[in-house]
């Protein structure tokens, strides 16, 4: 009998399987959203459906493309909807693709290798710009998005109960839900190498809170995975405030999962970016040529704005690279897309009609926040 | 279990505040990282790693930005927490705290009585007092007593003050009965209702003297005489302090006593 085991999404297994000796070709057709990639991970008989998903789609090349589409698709519907708080956050993800499409294949690599904290970050945040651009919820632990049935079914194949069954490594690593989903069975296999932890539902928490607290002071567990989020109230907080603070994975695994057990020092996705290097502006005049080192987009926001409900024309700076944007003022963007390295900021006046001296304080801004360097 | 709770005063401002004794007790934990676990707020942590780098101090910063959960809330859970950890866990726990841990520490107050409830024994380490630093600037006898009261039961829990006697009204800046801290900018309307309720007493030209610190990295004691019909008309710092001198008392208790703590730097200069 030809049985394939079948792994479900997620940061499980962190190091990839070996390469196939050959490609199959996932059936991609109903698998509409991301593009294929080329490779398919499913070694001998068994089907990892983590690292396909990783390698589909928290990719560079994905979130240059389709997933910043989407997002823009999204952010168009949510404002005329008037949903403001969706539209930030999907504002935000949106300004996020260009600093992950510098930054998911590294991590991914990374985290297929020797998985550590700051592409755990970055995966992390690929797996919530991913769930927001499909519209996948989050799944059963962590930000990891759970893909819908149709893209599990595509990225399976055809499936056969008699030989085929989900493999479960962890309690809460989604295989349960993935069997159910594809109308397997579901068996044990060996448990994922994480640092010792113990899984609570989330109304034990509080009356447990002592016992569960001794055992992360003295070492005998990394942290406490809650099995779903909790009620929030005031005991409650103290008690996930007491377990963060003694935990050595907790913070990590409450902000990511299981996965944070791998990475108990995993740094917040606004940790990993730092502002662009900058160029001094000093002696700046007209006859200084000025080339972009980002892209510059005028967008509905910023953010903050959107979710006080005020929808106005802002200009954003982003950088193919590990920076944040830089929000500005819109003419910050029309003087940037008039930065070629080649014409002068004085031949940039004439061509915009602007007034010199307005156009070389923007200009030594830019230099400022490293959106621009003198040629 | 054999575990122990010290409680252990920083002093008010600058590592040179700290006592001998509290500056063996850190760096001795920073020398035994295992066999101690310390706990703190952001100001004692920057006091105590003045002395002793590399000494590890988990963060309690967090109990102050619970949502839903009050100061009288959080303290509590602090001192149930602290005393499990020492009394139940068996650990070695040091608390840190700004200060005196005796002088406006309901932290320390409620870890005190649970631990004697408990019958558990409790070490302080005391530490210089924030009065100390806020006297600087003012010339108190003592011929006529001294009156200390928070800020907030003057203003709004009718306390009634004698003004045959100086007082000393501290936390200006505390706001709410919860003691949340007043941020600058709404000082005015604490100084207000205090005004109002101190002109019961006093009249508009009493002299009062708002004595607060320059902060960090420095913490010199500052101070400004206004006439108690102005105290509302500039903000003061979050952490100030008001003196408010007896009204037939010695005159020498209404002056503003120049710094004492500027010498060093013109010596050095």
């Amino acid at each position: 009998m030809n049985r394939r085991l079948i792994l479900p999404p997620g940061p499980f297994p962190p190091v990839d399987p070996p390469e196939p000796d050959t490609e199959d070709e996932l059936l991609d057709d109903s698998f509409d959203s991301p593009e294929p990639e080329t490779e398919v991970v499913s070694v001998g008989h068994t089907t990892h459906l983590g690292a396909t998903f990783r390698d589909r789609l928290y990719t560079g090349h994905h979130m240059d493309g389709r997933a910043r589409t989407a997002l823009q698709s999204h952010l168009r519907q949510a404002l005329e909807s008037g949903d403001l708080n969706r539209a930030a956050d999907l504002l935000i993800a949106w300004t996020d693709t260009w600093s992950l499409s510098a930054m998911v294949d590294d991590a991914n690599e990374q985290w297929s290798t020797e998985p550590d904290g700051p592409s755990l970050a970055v995966l992390a945040r690929a797996a919530q710009v991913v769930g927001m651009a499909l519209g996948w919820a989050p799944a059963p632990n962590g930000p990891w998005p759970w893909p819908d049935v149709a893209a599990l079914k595509a990225a399976v194949g055809p499936v056969d109960p008699s030989t085929d069954v989900v493999v479960r490594h962890h309690p809460l690593d989604g295989a349960d839900q993935l069997a159910a989903a594809l109308g397997l069975d579901v068996e044990d296999g060996v448990p994922l190498e994480l640092p010792p932890h113990t899984i609570v539902p989330p109304a034990e928490l509080v009356s447990r809170r002592a016992k569960l607290a001794a055992s992360l002071a003295d070492g005998s567990k990394a942290a406490i995975v809650l099995t779903s989020e909790p009620w929030d109230t005031p005991a409650t907080a103290l008690a996930r405030g007491e377990l963060r603070m003694e935990g050595a994975a907790q913070v990590a695994v409450d902000r990511y999962g299981l996965a944070g057990l791998l990475a108990p020092d995993a740094p917040q996705w606004s940790e990993v970016r730092t502002a662009a290097p900058t160029s001094s502006a000093h002696d700046l005049d007209l006859t200084a040529v000025l080339d972009a080192t980002c892209d510059g987009a005028m967008v509905p926001g910023p953010p903050g704005r959107l979710r006080r409900g005020d929808v106005d024309t802002v200009g954003v700076l982003l950088w193919v690279g590990p920076h944040p944007p830089v929000w500005v003022a819109p003419v910050a963007v029309h003087v940037l897309r008039g930065l070629n390295g080649q014409r002068t900021l004085g031949q940039l006046v004439e061509a915009m009609g602007a007034p010199p001296d307005a156009l070389l304080d923007v200009a030594r801004d830019l230099l400022s926040v490293g959106a621009a360097v003198r040629v | 279990m054999s575990g122990s709770l010290t409680i252990v005063g920083l002093g008010p401002a600058r590592p040179e505040h700290l006592t001998r004794e509290a500056t063996q007790m850190l760096q001795a934990a920073a020398a035994d990282p295992h066999g101690w676990r310390v706990y703190g707020l952001a100001h004692a942590r920057t006091v105590a790693r003045a002395v002793a780098p590399e000494l590890q101090i988990r963060s309690l910063d967090y109990l102050y930005s619970l949502p839903g959960v009050d100061r009288p809330n959080a303290y509590s859970d602090l001192a149930e927490m602290l005393t499990r950890r020492a009394f139940s866990d068996g650990h070695h726990v040091l608390y840190l705290v700004a200060g005196s841990p005796l002088f406006y520490n309901d932290a320390v107050l409620a870890i005190r009585r649970r631990a004697a409830v408990q019958q558990q024994p409790i070490r302080l380490v005391h530490g210089m007092a924030f009065l100390d630093l806020v006297l600087d600037r003012v010339y108190w006898t003592g011929h006529g007593g001294l009156q200390l009261w928070s800020a907030w039961n003057v203003a709004h829990d009718a306390v009634d003050l004698d003004p045959r006697a100086p007082t000393l009204l501290v936390q200006l800046g505390e706001f709410g009965a919860s003691g949340d801290a007043l941020d600058t900018h709404r000082s005015p309307q604490m100084l207000g209702l205090l005004r109002d309720r101190l002109l019961e007493r006093f009249p508009p030209d009493h002299p009062v003297l708002v004595l607060y610190s320059s902060g960090p990295p420095d913490y010199r004691s500052e101070g400004r005489r206004v006439l108690l019909a102005h105290l509302a008309a500039e903000p003061v710092p979050v952490y100030s302090n008001l003196w408010v001198p007896s009204l037939d008392g010695p005159a020498l208790e209404r002056e503003l006593a120049p710094p004492s703590d500027r010498w060093s730097a013109e010596v050095t200069a």
